[in-house]
């Protein structure tokens, strides 16, 4: 069975790496038809031409055209996604930003949850030099996404940019978030709850007292 | 004696007045019940009992505040309150793992017989912390006080602790050695606690070795507490167990039955998972495993920017789940999981973006 287990996997392996190592214009010309492949690769090179992420204008055609999607569905989704990365890029320059590809691709994310390209210039202002912007912006998507208003999600973000938080710390907050919210908190309140950077999350808070000393009712009075 | 009663009361309400207004940080709980305790020296005796307790948290500063106050038989009653503060620095930045914690508390109790007692604590902690686990060492200072006594007992002594946290469980163990009237007391506790669903569980387990010419007994405690949520705001809390005498303020040990409807402004954030427990947020740099929980699938795939949106299959692991080995370049990507190989899905609890046709992409963020 172990024998079985192992062979399963490395047979695996050989297809992930191959799609992986793939040119995504190369995989373009392998599954679309040409003409659509042709209408494609142009807006890929326009917007490589135009310092945007090519590669990630590619994907969003492959993934299209993985759903099953027709071929002007395919190319639109790749013009549609263009305009995108336009728009995540000038709200990062807007704030006197050089982006970087990753940050481009992560602002159009950012957009597409719903984050507001004020929100995406401010944290580009505010946040400290240096500092690749790519994480930060995916994860306020992600509190976007999950129902925090825009301007919360921004400070709660910068709050923990500001206090030198990992990226590590920061792809944590959607799943705070997400207990929060389970835990019956307005989504509203859960910026401002986030926005408490300094204490870990697992550092018991017991603030000295004995931690196992039953809080009430379980702590009974004592006549 | 009524002013006594009206002045504890009122103390006690005073809990809910001293701190403005509740935020977002902030928590507070209500505990109306009744308990039955058992101490060395006298058999069960019951009472009815309400407890607040606040909680407020800022930035790296922590506190509470709490009380309680019960009704015996025969118009006797008693009245405790504590207060606690702590507060994290990141000397080294909030990037280390290193945390100094600072911690002050007091807490007291008045009993109509005039019998009154508090005692206070300090206490220094350097944190070393991980993200799932963590340990401390530091030193502690505590005094207390009683009525009947002619002065301030004090007790030092160093402390150390683990903490740690896995799926929904969080464990920590505590060890607090202290010199006392001339004595070393070892004291040593666990606490463990979960969340399983609308319940939420926490035990207890300690215990104290006194040298033997301080004549006061060897004692272990434990207990645990079970908190059943109704609402995100209602809970029946079932507890029971042992506590040990407290030498500073020289209050028997017993053992309690308890029971309350818990009034909360909403139920306490607990570390768990998501709720299909993948880790699509703790991919680690480098090569890393996403698990998911798809019932009732045969058969799961995975399409994604770094597949080409080629399928790749998952496989089934021991405990149900699907996984997949992954090595992601830091950045955003895309994906969705094929379900027996026709229905695209975004994995419960994951951050999607609309796909543009009706549909949804599940968005992977790698550090």
């Amino acid at each position: 069975m172990r024998t079985l287990k192992l062979l399963s996997v490395l047979a695996i392996v050989p297809g992930l790496l191959a799609a992986q190592q793939q040119n995504p214009v190369d995989r373009l010309r392998a599954v679309l038809p040409a003409d659509v492949a042709d209408k494609v690769i142009a807006i890929v090179t326009n917007a490589t031409s135009h310092g945007l992420p090519g590669q990630a204008v590619a994907n969003r055609a492959l993934e299209a055209n993985a759903a099953g999607r027709s071929g002007s569905e395919v190319s639109g989704a790749a013009q549609s996604f263009a305009s995108d990365l336009a728009g995540g890029r000038d709200a990062l320059q807007h704030a006197g930003r050089t982006p970087d590809v990753s940050e481009i691709e992560a602002a159009a994310t950012a957009k597409e949850l719903g984050v507001d390209g004020a929100a995406i210039s401010t944290l580009a202002s505010s946040a400290p030099s240096g500092r690749s912007l790519a994480v930060p912006l995916a994860v306020i998507g992600a509190l976007v996404n999950r129902g925090l208003p825009s301007d919360d999600a921004l400070k709660a973000v910068l709050a923990r940019l500001t206090a030198r938080a990992s990226d590590a710390n920061l792809v944590e907050m959607p799943g705070e978030a997400g207990r929060l919210i389970a835990a019956g908190h307005k989504p509203g309140d859960v910026g401002r709850a986030l926005n408490t950077a300094g204490r870990p999350l697992g550092v018991p808070a017991n603030s000295g007292r004995p931690a196992v000393r039953p809080t009430t009712p379980s702590h009974p009075t004592r006549p | 004696m009524q002013l006594d009663r009206l002045t504890a009361a009122l103390a006690l309400g005073g809990c809910f007045l001293v701190l403005p207004q509740p935020t977002a940080a902030q928590q507070w709980q209500l505990d109306m019940g009744g308990n039955s305790v058992a101490y060395d020296t006298t058999g069960y005796v019951r009472s009815a009992s309400i407890a607040p307790l606040l909680a407020w948290q800022r930035r790296a500063a922590y506190a509470t505040l709490g009380g309680a106050f019960a009704e015996f038989a025969a118009s006797q009653w008693t009245s405790q309150g504590h207060g606690d503060l702590s507060v994290l620095f990141a000397p080294a930045g909030e990037a280390s793992r290193f945390r100094t914690e600072v911690v002050g508390a007091v807490d007291g109790s008045v009993h109509s017989g005039g019998y009154r007692a508090a005692a206070s604590r300090g206490e220094l902690r350097l944190h070393v912390v991980g993200r799932s686990a963590g340990f401390w060492a530091g030193g502690t200072a505590v005094t207390g006080w009683t009525s009947s006594s002619t002065g301030i007992t004090s007790a030092l002594g160093p402390t150390a602790g683990v903490w740690g946290r896995r799926q929904a469980w969080n464990l920590s163990v505590a060890w607090m050695p202290y010199r006392l009237e001339g004595y070393w007391f070892n004291e040593a506790q666990g606490r463990a606690s979960t969340s399983i669903g609308r319940v939420d569980l926490t035990a207890y387990l300690g215990g104290r070795r006194a040298p033997s010419a301080a004549a006061i007994p060897n004692t272990a405690w434990g207990g645990g507490t079970l908190a059943v949520w109704f609402t995100p705001q209602v809970a029946l809390v079932l507890g029971a167990g042992t506590y040990p005498s407290d030498l500073l303020q020289t209050l028997p040990k017993g053992s309690y039955l308890s029971a309350a409807i818990r009034l909360s402004r909403h139920r306490p954030p607990t570390w768990a998972p998501a709720s299909t427990g993948h880790a699509l947020y703790a991919a680690a740099r480098g090569a890393s495993e996403l698990r998911f929980a798809v019932p009732g699938a045969s058969r799961v795939d995975l399409v994604g920017d770094w597949t080409g949106w080629q399928a790749v299959p998952l496989q089934r692991a021991a405990d149900g789940r699907w996984v997949v080995r992954v090595r992601l370049e830091p950045g955003v990507h895309r994906f969705n999981l094929v379900v027996d190989g026709q229905r695209w899905i975004a994995p419960e609890g994951s951050a999607a973006v609309d796909d543009g046709f009706g549909g949804k992409t599940s968005l992977l963020v790698v550090p």
